[in-house]
């Protein structure tokens, strides 16, 4: 018998076994722990149908002008945090880039401290400053700004160091100050990086912001969850319908946006 | 003549364990002197540029500008000290969003108070005469385009222009035509050479192509492994040195896209 051993493309296939073998104990033992049982997502499907056509469906929108309000004051939160965060983000993120800040350890801190407040979720913030402070949207505001600020030092600080290098040792080289050169070169080539960093946090804040209201930070989220306490389904729905309109609205908004102003 | 810049055994090592980037280099150059330093990629060519204005600190050794001790100014003087040199880029680093204007007037930036050079407030003067080096160089009328939409030679073109808006006793040319196609480069070598010249410049030339380096260089110097090992005379660099800062033989040397010997066979 003439056996030809088979051309393998790889010198193992080890790595993929083990990891394959690891991926399914995780999820087998998530799902034990959990009592999750997929059957139940399509045989308890009635019951769930049943709740959003008659305990949610039709939507009553009798009450548009507390709607309104609301949506406004979500939109206004996420606005207003992503302007503060920006502003603050754009001072630290020129002290964490080593190209206009020659100072490592200042550098370091400045990241590390924006990496602690991005990675903690602005919902936690919230429960936090609520527990502190009390209802209300000055806490969703300042919630939002710190997550988001934490998050926009990061993303400046890496369109820095992509895009704004070389043109910063161009005028370091022409004797330019450091004010100099941040507003002649840093700012002009990194402006729509940032001005997109800055759409995408207005997109995650307004959806965030409806989250914040759930746990007493104001807004549409706390409406929401006023009605849901309250049974009373239909009008929740109706908030709900309105979130789901705001935030398609808000990315449609800043895609053109983006669109007109990154040319 | 005047000797403009005078460096003295520097030194660089990128960190404690890493070799010399450049070791001990000793050179002078004199006002309106033009010369090219060749050498192999990683021989400490544009190290030793950043260190003489000060953009990476040497370790060891002193630069003299106009006899003046450099490398120990601290870091408000070294402004003054980068204000007169000019620094020329391979990949002109201009700011692609702003106008051709406004980057040709960058060049005076070293010059202003904190208020004008941070809001980009100008003299009348210095813009004028930004107007007649643009009207000089034929690019009186991209003035108002963004640096971005012009093509490589033009940009390097308005590089030069930033450089000299700093009336500098100096220009570093860090490799400022490995980026253009041959036409340009010579354009852009030209006008380099003319502004020299013409402004008793000094200036310092990093080059891979040996043979603009001759043509446009008063003196080579010739660098391999963070060292000089030639600094004479463009006319005076025989094959054999240039074997030797190249570790390889000239038929093996491809300079501009074409080998050295197809080059000087076409003239």
């Amino acid at each position: 018998m003439n056996r030809v051993s088979e051309v393998r493309l790889k010198s193992s296939n080890k790595k993929f076994i083990i990891s394959i073998f690891i991926f399914s104990v995780i999820f087998i033992l998530s799902t034990i722990f959990t009592k999750f049982n997929p059957v139940v997502a399509f045989t308890s499907q009635g019951e769930f149908w049943r709740f959003i056509f008659v305990d949610f469906l039709p939507p009553n929108f009798s009450k548009p002008e507390q709607i309104l309000n609301a949506s406004l004051q979500t939109f206004y939160m996420a606005f207003g945090s992503t302007v503060v965060a920006a502003f603050f983000a754009l001072i630290f993120a020129f002290m964490g880039t080593y190209s206009i800040c020659n100072n490592k350890i200042l550098n370091k801190i400045i990241r590390g401290i924006a990496s602690v407040l991005r990675n903690i979720p602005a919902i936690i913030w919230a429960f936090v400053l609520v527990a502190a402070f009390g209802i209300g949207n000055t806490v969703g505001v300042l919630a939002l700004i710190i997550s988001t600020t934490g998050f926009l030092i990061r993303a400046f600080i890496e369109t820095l160091d992509e895009l704004a290098q070389e043109s910063i040792e161009a005028l370091r080289a022409t004797g330019a100050s450091t004010f100099a050169v941040i507003t002649q070169s840093a700012i002009p080539i990194s402006l729509p990086g940032f001005i997109s960093w800055f759409l995408y946090c207005i997109e995650t804040n307004i959806r965030a912001s409806t989250i914040l209201g759930m746990v007493g930070a104001g807004g549409i989220g706390l409406l929401m969850t006023g009605y849901i306490k309250q049974y009373n389904y239909h009008s929740a729905s109706a908030v709900i319908i309105t979130i789901i309109v705001i935030i398609i609205a808000v990315n449609l908004l800043t895609e053109y946006l983006r669109k007109i102003l990154m040319k | 003549m005047e000797t403009i810049l005078k460096v003295e055994k520097l030194s660089k090592k990128y960190n404690k364990i890493s070799e010399y980037a450049i070791k001990n280099i000793n050179f002078e150059l004199k006002k309106g002197e033009i010369i090219g330093v060749i050498g192999p990629s990683g021989a400490g060519k544009s190290t030793l540029l950043r260190c003489i204005n000060r953009l990476i600190d040497p370790n060891e050794g002193k630069v003299y500008l106009e006899n003046e001790e450099i490398t120990s100014v601290n870091s408000t003087k070294v402004r003054n000290v980068r204000r007169r040199i000019g620094m020329i880029f391979q990949h002109y680093n201009l700011i692609n969003r702003l106008s051709v204007m406004q980057n040709v007037m960058h060049g005076r930036l070293g010059y202003m108070n904190t208020i004008n050079s941070t809001f980009g407030i100008y003299t009348e003067e210095d813009k004028r005469k930004a107007v007649s080096l643009l009207e000089m160089t034929g690019l009186h009328s991209f003035m108002y385009n963004r640096a971005g939409d012009l093509s490589g030679g033009q940009k390097q073109r308005v590089g030069i222009l930033r450089a000299i808006m700093q009336e500098p006793l100096l220009l570093l040319c860090d490799e400022p035509i490995a980026s253009l196609d041959p036409a340009s480069a010579h354009i852009v070598m030209d006008l380099i050479r003319k502004i020299a010249k013409e402004n008793n410049i000094a200036c310092l030339i990093n080059l891979h192509q040996v043979d603009v380096a001759i043509q446009y260089s008063d003196k080579i110097i010739g660098m391999k492994n963070g060292e000089i090992i030639f600094n004479d005379e463009a006319s005076k660099l025989d094959e054999r040195t240039i074997e030797e800062i190249y570790s390889k033989p000239m038929r093996e040397l491809m300079i501009g896209g074409e080998t050295y010997s197809e080059q000087s066979q076409r003239g």
